[in-house]
């Protein structure tokens, strides 16, 4: 119970400084097809992604959104694309802020420049990893701002987590802000969120805490805009690690969450 | 706790050669009883692995010395000369003959040296690629008459076999040897789980890319899904009365124990914490159930009735306790116990409360009683790679199984044959 009461403290204040998505938005976007139990592989979501951008639809309200939401759809679509280089979402990151001061638009775009060059100082060996982690850089400029930024963030596709526990941690709520917003702007866009343990504990305990990881993230998700209907909650437990040593610094690799498209 | 008293029991036979295993035992029981297996008369490779089969069962015990005081070769009772055999308090011989079908035929006798006479003569027979059963048979019945208890050699074993990007779910012999692939798959196994009458096995699967529940008939190896509920569908282990299991959901949240029918339907969820609830294994009597859960903060093994309702938590020591297994005498349970950075296998007294170690520690975890009670079967770890151990019941004498090729995770001692 202490576990759980914790993590929604934590998705509270991750919610603080998400934009709200208003129930007009959550309607405009129910016409997008509830299919929560598929099983997505990251192709087709690809494929519908770009399908999306593509056709230029984004379900998105533009009356009924808010805050970074507002963004423009020619931005959102930009901004949506799985795997698109860093220069685009930095442009796009500077064209989803509107409403803000030119300082903040400032502070973002350097942000991003600066992150993509100094990231890698999280130690981690993953790839996505390296991407740029804007929104923690650009963190004294404004919300909206800090927003915009981390929408550009979907290249980082992971999440860590303490030993024993599912609470989402600070240092990765950015990542948490940029998914939610890209689902929210994406409502086709389906997304497995696959939760794993380090391989301390029984198998089948490490497959119940993954699960946990999961579905922590999947509710963050929702309260950074996505809908739980895009979102598939599932655990690998401890068998499928990405660093097979059995030390601390594997173990730390290995207590994830992957944000699979 | 226990006198842990280590030294190489030396064994007969020289290492065979076609093993997939390093079989080695480590450790000894206070009294032992002294026994001789002389050579088989008949076609000496296989006579020679046969007796190394027989050699290996009954070292693993802990309760027997294998004596080798003579070099003499009687294969008849009357070429015996009994002081050539003591201190060996007992001694078998044979003869192995093919027969015209092609089976195997193996008359052997056991002599008890003391009292100089035959205890029993038996003829046991398999088809010829049937020769380690040959052997588990005989020490089955060796151990069966010098010790009173029911033999556990010819039972077989279940567990996964990981080796690169596959996973194969594995039976074999109770020492590791006769590997048969149940199932091979690229994505993870998990949690084998045999049915009372050893006939199928229930186990978690990831191939539809999560989590779900398959039974399979070992005999047709027809497959039916069990449990695709919605997240992750894990845990199972069959009542004792083979007609549902007990399995683990969390469609409503928090991973919880369920009860389902084996055919699918009647499903009842029975625990109702706000933690994760898993592990369940039922008491050999279907009545109440043994299960992991961190509703009390540190994971830890709790008790409640396979009904559902109220549950008592039984261990208190180290860090954690997880993945418990009923004796089959249903007056201990085994676990693995976390403390320390360590994992180590115990066993705890319903009555007293008493836990003991029965392995010195490193990355010890899933044991699981033979169906006699004596031997604890667990997945252990040398040098990163997974592999099957043994250790008796009083934790005097472990048997470490080494396979050639993958990591050996998940095991559980099958039932007796039916």
């Amino acid at each position: 119970m202490k576990k759980v009461a914790l993590s929604f403290i934590l998705v509270n204040l991750l919610t603080a400084c998400a934009s709200t998505q208003t129930p007009e938005a959550s309607q405009a976007q129910q016409g997008a097809p509830a299919t929560a139990e598929t099983t997505v592989i990251s192709g087709q979501a690809t494929t519908a992604a770009e399908n999306t951008a593509s056709a230029g639809t984004v379900a998105v309200n533009s009356e009924a959104a808010t805050g970074t939401q507002a963004a423009s759809t020619e931005a959102a679509q930009t901004a949506a694309l799985p795997g698109q280089t860093e220069q685009a979402a930095t442009a796009a990151a500077t064209q989803t802020a509107p409403g803000t001061t030119d300082a903040a638009q400032t502070a973002a775009t350097t942000g991003t420049t600066d992150a993509a060059q100094t990231a890698p100082t999280t130690g981690t060996t993953d790839a996505a990893q390296t991407a740029p982690t804007t929104g923690a850089t650009a963190n004294n400029t404004a919300d909206t701002a800090q927003s915009a930024g981390a929408a550009a963030d979907i290249a980082v596709k992971r999440v860590h987590f303490e030993f024993d526990n599912d609470g989402i941690q600070e240092a990765d709520k950015t990542v948490i802000q940029a998914h939610g917003a890209y689902l929210s702007l994406n409502p086709t866009v389906k997304v497995r969120v696959e939760g794993n343990a380090d391989e301390r504990g029984s198998s089948e305990y490490n497959l119940a805490l993954g699960q946990r990881r999961a579905n922590n993230t999947k509710k963050a998700l929702t309260l950074a805009g996505a809908k739980a209907s895009q979102i598939q909650a599932i655990s690998f437990g401890e068998e499928k690690p990405v660093d097979t040593g059995h030390d601390e610094a594997a173990w730390a690799q290995n207590r994830r969450v992957d944000i699979a498209y | 706790m226990f006198n842990f008293c280590f030294f190489l029991v030396s064994l007969l036979a020289a290492s065979p050669a076609l093993a997939v295993l390093n079989i080695e035992v480590t450790g000894a029981g206070d009294r032992q009883i002294g026994i001789a297996l002389l050579p088989f008369a008949g076609d000496t490779p296989l006579t020679q692995s046969i007796n190394e089969v027989v050699a290996n069962d009954l070292a693993r015990t802990g309760l027997f010395k294998l004596l080798s005081p003579s070099s003499k070769t009687p294969h008849e009772v009357r070429e015996v000369d009994y002081a050539d055999w003591l201190p060996a308090e007992a001694l078998t011989l044979g003869s192995l003959t093919k027969l015209a079908n092609g089976n195997l035929e193996l008359r052997f006798r056991l002599l008890d040296t003391m009292r100089k006479t035959e205890l029993f003569g038996q003829i046991v027979s398999a088809k010829s690629d049937q020769w380690r059963a040959i052997g588990h048979r005989v020490a089955d019945l060796i151990y069966e008459r010098l010790t009173g208890n029911h033999g556990v050699f010819s039972t077989r074993i279940a567990y996964v076999n990981r080796h690169g990007k596959i996973n194969r779910l594995v039976i074999a012999d109770s020492d590791g040897f006769g590997e048969i692939t149940i199932l091979e798959k690229s994505q993870p196994i998990m949690s084998p789980s045999w049915s009372p009458d050893g006939k199928s096995l229930a186990y978690v699967s990831f191939e539809q890319g999560r989590a779900m529940i398959y039974t399979q008939s070992l005999a047709s190896k027809q497959r039916h899904l069990l449990a695709s509920f919605p997240g992750s569908n894990s845990a199972p282990s069959w009542s004792p009365d083979g007609k549902s299991l007990a399995i683990v959901l969390n469609q409503d949240g928090s991973s919880q124990i369920h009860l389902i029918k084996a055919d699918g339907s009647a499903l009842q969820r029975i625990s109702f914490s706000g933690g994760i609830d898993t592990e369940p294994t039922f008491s050999p009597d279907g009545k109440t159930l043994l299960f992991s859960s961190d509703r009390g903060g540190s994971v830890q093994i709790y008790q409640m009735s396979s009904q559902g309702g109220s549950a008592e938590r039984l261990t208190f020591e180290g860090s954690q306790n997880f993945s418990p297994r009923f004796n089959p005498d249903g007056k201990t349970f085994t676990f693995a116990h976390y403390k320390n950075g360590q994992f180590y296998i115990a066993n705890q007294d319903f009555d007293t409360k008493q836990i003991q170690l029965l392995t010195s520690g490193g990355w010890h975890k899933k044991p699981s009683f033979a169906p006699n009670g004596k031997l604890v079967l667990f997945a252990s770890e040398v040098q990163g790679r997974g592999i099957l151990e043994t250790v008796s019941s009083d934790g005097r004498v472990k048997q470490r199984m080494t396979p050639q090729q993958g990591d050996i995770r998940e095991p559980t001692w099958g039932p007796y044959p039916q």
